[in-house]
């Protein structure tokens, strides 16, 4: 079974560790792909790590992902617009919950990380998960989260992601698993994450295919997207 | 003498049932034994309570601990082995090293472990 990671941040926007070292670690942990999910900070600097992600040389897949954090829904919306056509993969950072709603109605949108992230609740109701499922949006399992909350944080952490595992069970959202790794020191193997998913509430069946089929169904439909094979949802160019 | 003290093992149908967890320490710097094994247990009884550690029934083997490689054995219960990976995928640090504690893979028994995650083949290699 091949496993992605679909959430490392580099040195590029923030992060600890340059492109090459996570893509070695990533190797050593079993991974068959990941995808670098930066900040979005401006077309130069994607550019850049566009141009960074090409020249690595390697047997793992490494796909160009970006992460939107937005202050307000207008800016989110107008950074999404800007970088749909450009990147592969479109995450949005939640925590608000305006942003958590936006994120889930708007279908150009593959994943939104941590809706729960510095809440005193999930982050999520049930218009955003209908919205989600409609729009096949996944929902993330951030295991950076918890590894850095302690005590009564992690503890408040554990129960908001397990409620988001229960309505996501409920209401047939996809959920990912992914590191949300800064650094090479917050990469775990993919079975690791699947045991901190399993303890958090998911059944072990869905927690591999959180780590595999998911975001591989996700890198394929952006692929075509990408690639002007798929139109729009359920219009394909057959050859 | 001794046997009288202690009593008799139980049959295996009576023995809770255990599994094997090889893991290795991806580390910086070299760790010392005694800091993996109280980091080892912080993190368990953190993650899982007094309540839940005593369930999940660990023991860590210190004989089987391979300084070198950093790489050993956990024994606990069959029923809690993914609670006991997910407490164990949670440590970042043993003292002031950064780590990646990785879980090799679980098996039935030392002997199995040691050949299945250690390379070991021979039988006088299994002391």
């Amino acid at each position: 079974m091949k496993f992605y990671d679909l959430h490392i941040q580099s040195k590029l926007s923030g992060g600890e560790s340059t492109i090459e070292q996570i893509v070695e670690q990533a190797k050593k942990l079993g991974y068959a792909g990941i995808a670098i999910c930066d900040n979005y900070q401006s077309l130069e600097k994607l550019e850049e790590l566009k141009n960074e992600i090409s020249r690595i040389q390697t047997d793992l897949e490494i796909y160009l992902g970006m992460k939107i954090q937005a202050k307000s829904v207008n800016e989110m919306k107008e950074i999404l617009s800007k970088i749909r056509e450009k990147v592969l993969i479109v995450t949005v950072s939640g925590g608000d919950f305006l942003i958590n709603k936006a994120a889930c109605e708007d279908s150009r949108v593959d994943i939104l990380f941590h809706p729960e992230s510095g809440r005193f609740d999930n982050g999520l109701d049930e218009s955003c998960l209908e919205s989600a499922r409609q729009n096949n949006i996944a929902i993330e399992i951030n295991f950076r989260e918890i590894l850095n909350s302690f005590r009564k944080p992690r503890s408040y952490t554990i129960n908001h992601i397990s409620q988001n595992i229960e309505l996501c069970n409920h209401f047939k959202v996809p959920m990912t698993i992914c590191s949300g790794a800064q650094s090479i020191w917050d990469m775990r193997t993919p079975r690791d994450l699947i045991s901190i998913a399993n303890a958090m509430g998911m059944d072990i069946g869905s927690a591999f295919l959180s780590m595999s089929s998911i975001p591989l169904q996700i890198i394929g439909e952006n692929k075509k997207i990408l690639e002007g094979k798929k139109i729009t949802e359920g219009v394909e160019v057959v050859e | 003498m001794d046997e009288e003290k202690r009593p008799k093992p139980l049959s295996p149908s009576l023995r809770g049932r255990r599994r094997y967890l090889a893991f290795h320490v991806i580390s910086e710097q070299k760790i010392l034994l005694e800091d993996l094994v109280n980091t080892i247990w912080h993190a368990i009884l953190n993650f899982l309570g007094e309540m839940g550690t005593s369930k999940a029934d660990i023991r860590i083997i210190n004989d089987a601990y391979d300084e070198k490689r950093q790489m050993g054995i956990i024994k606990c219960s069959h029923d809690e082995v993914e609670r006991v990976r997910a407490a164990l995928a949670l440590i970042q640090r043993i003292g002031d090293v950064r780590v990646i504690f990785r879980i090799l893979g679980i098996s039935g028994s030392i002997k199995a472990t040691k050949m299945k995650f250690f390379g070991e083949s021979r039988l006088d290699e299994f002391t």
